[in-house]
């Protein structure tokens, strides 16, 4: 029969399994019922991807490259061993970590004679200026967070909305690249638009989201928030 | 087993080349992304499945072996993330409404009622079923993609047919519609 249903049968085949159909008429139902099943399946039709598909899975890709091969991961990937077994890699690195301690003394006994109140501000801070802001809408409540550094911005949204809301990125010059995107999962977030100027996408779930964005000129440039829900703007703010 | 261009692109891809990989993206990304839509029936998580596939793909393919035609490890990866997806759904409770709602609304699609039926079938016999009806894949490719033997793939694949025609006559499903 699956010879039959497949169209293989040879002329003597055909003949014999015929033969047989009419001999059986509950083998002849049985594969009556595969050939209607076949024929209707074919009439599924393909459905074309979203147009943004392709980039959005090289955005996830080349993020997490670029994660995987940051300074501080490979430095983690490297075993001792492998630094001490050449002699002048050996005396290098007892050079730096001379260097390292003379440097640690000196800065400790340079705290010791500074006001509290600077060191205070500087211990314990991480690099970049660090902006947060709550955002307590009636329909949406969260927080941004948003680092600028010299050739990046960072930017975390915490976001709880009460029904689906669009957000959107826009630039307002041209020199920011959207370099990172996580914290996304499928059930959290959806039509993801991605433009040379504008990243949109839908929120639909309580969503805790950071990107990264890399400036490709001198410094990073400011770019809008926007978030809207049912259309109409609900929060805005300039992030720089 | 594969094309000379897409084992060139491949090799590039294992140097490290996400330009050759985003070509194998753009090639396959339709019939992945088809085949996860008929599994999952939701065209986020088939976006999702989507995704992960090309990540897992990415990471692992170094791992991947020439002598299979890369289209079938690819569906392989792509089939797995699609079931797991459909299991961890609650898709049948959504199901069983449109059904009933079904059954009252004259204009019902017939490609709709398909994929619904098709959803009532368990997400083993699913991928089965759009592997061959849909993606025309021949036995063999199909015996690798779920990892079985083809005599296997064959009494799997009548079953679930028989079990796809239960389904049609309770939904009234049939060639006239």
């Amino acid at each position: 029969m699956q010879k039959a249903l497949d169209g293989t049968l040879n002329d003597s085949e055909k003949l014999i399994w015929q033969s047989h159909l009419q001999q059986h008429p509950e083998a002849k139902d049985l594969f009556n019922e595969q050939v209607e099943m076949t024929n209707l399946l074919q009439t599924l039709e393909e459905v074309q991807p979203p147009a943004h598909l392709p980039s959005a899975i090289m955005h996830r890709i080349r993020s997490k490259s670029a994660r995987h091969h940051s300074w501080w991961t490979r430095m983690a990937e490297l075993r001792l061993q492998d630094i001490f077994s050449r002699p002048a890699y050996s005396f290098a690195a007892g050079l730096a970590l001379g260097l390292l301690l003379l440097v640690a003394t000196l800065q400790i006994n340079t705290l010791h004679q500074t006001d509290n109140t600077l060191v205070s501000g500087t211990i314990g801070a991480l690099p970049g200026e660090h902006h947060v802001e709550s955002i307590l809408q009636d329909n949406i409540q969260g927080q941004i967070h948003w680092i600028t550094q010299p050739d990046r911005i960072e930017v975390q949204l915490k976001l709880v909305p009460n029904a689906p809301v669009t957000i959107q990125f826009k630039q307002l010059q041209d020199n920011m690249t959207l370099t990172g995107f996580r914290g996304i999962k499928s059930r959290e977030i959806q039509d993801l638009n991605l433009t040379t100027d504008k990243l949109e996408f839908a929120v639909v779930k309580p969503c805790n989201l950071t990107l990264d964005f890399s400036s490709s000129e001198s410094g990073p440039s400011p770019f809008q928030l926007q978030i809207f829900q049912l259309g109409q703007l609900c929060y805005q703010k300039v992030i720089e | 087993m594969i094309e000379e261009h897409e084992a060139e692109l491949i090799s590039r891809c294992r140097q490290g080349d996400d330009k050759a990989f985003e070509k194998l993206v753009i090639k396959y990304q339709k019939p992945v992304y088809n085949l996860a839509l008929r599994i999952t029936h939701s065209s986020m998580l088939a976006e999702e499945v989507t995704q992960v596939t090309f990540i897992k793909v990415f990471e692992k393919l170094d791992s991947y072996r020439c002598e299979f035609p890369f289209f079938s490890w690819l569906y392989r990866i792509a089939m797995n993330e699609a079931i797991n997806e459909a299991r961890r759904g609650k898709y049948h409770d959504k199901l069983d409404n449109h059904y009933l709602a079904a059954e009252t609304a004259a204009s019902f699609e017939l490609a709709d009622a398909i994929q619904d039926a098709l959803m009532l079938l368990r997400p083993g016999d699913r991928a089965l079923i759009v592997l061959r009806h849909f993606h025309q894949l021949g036995y063999p490719e199909i015996a690798y993609i779920i990892n079985r033997s083809e005599s296997h793939v064959k009494s799997q694949l009548f079953r679930a047919r028989h079990a796809l025609k239960q389904i049609f006559i309770q939904m009234g499903i049939s060639n006239e519609n």
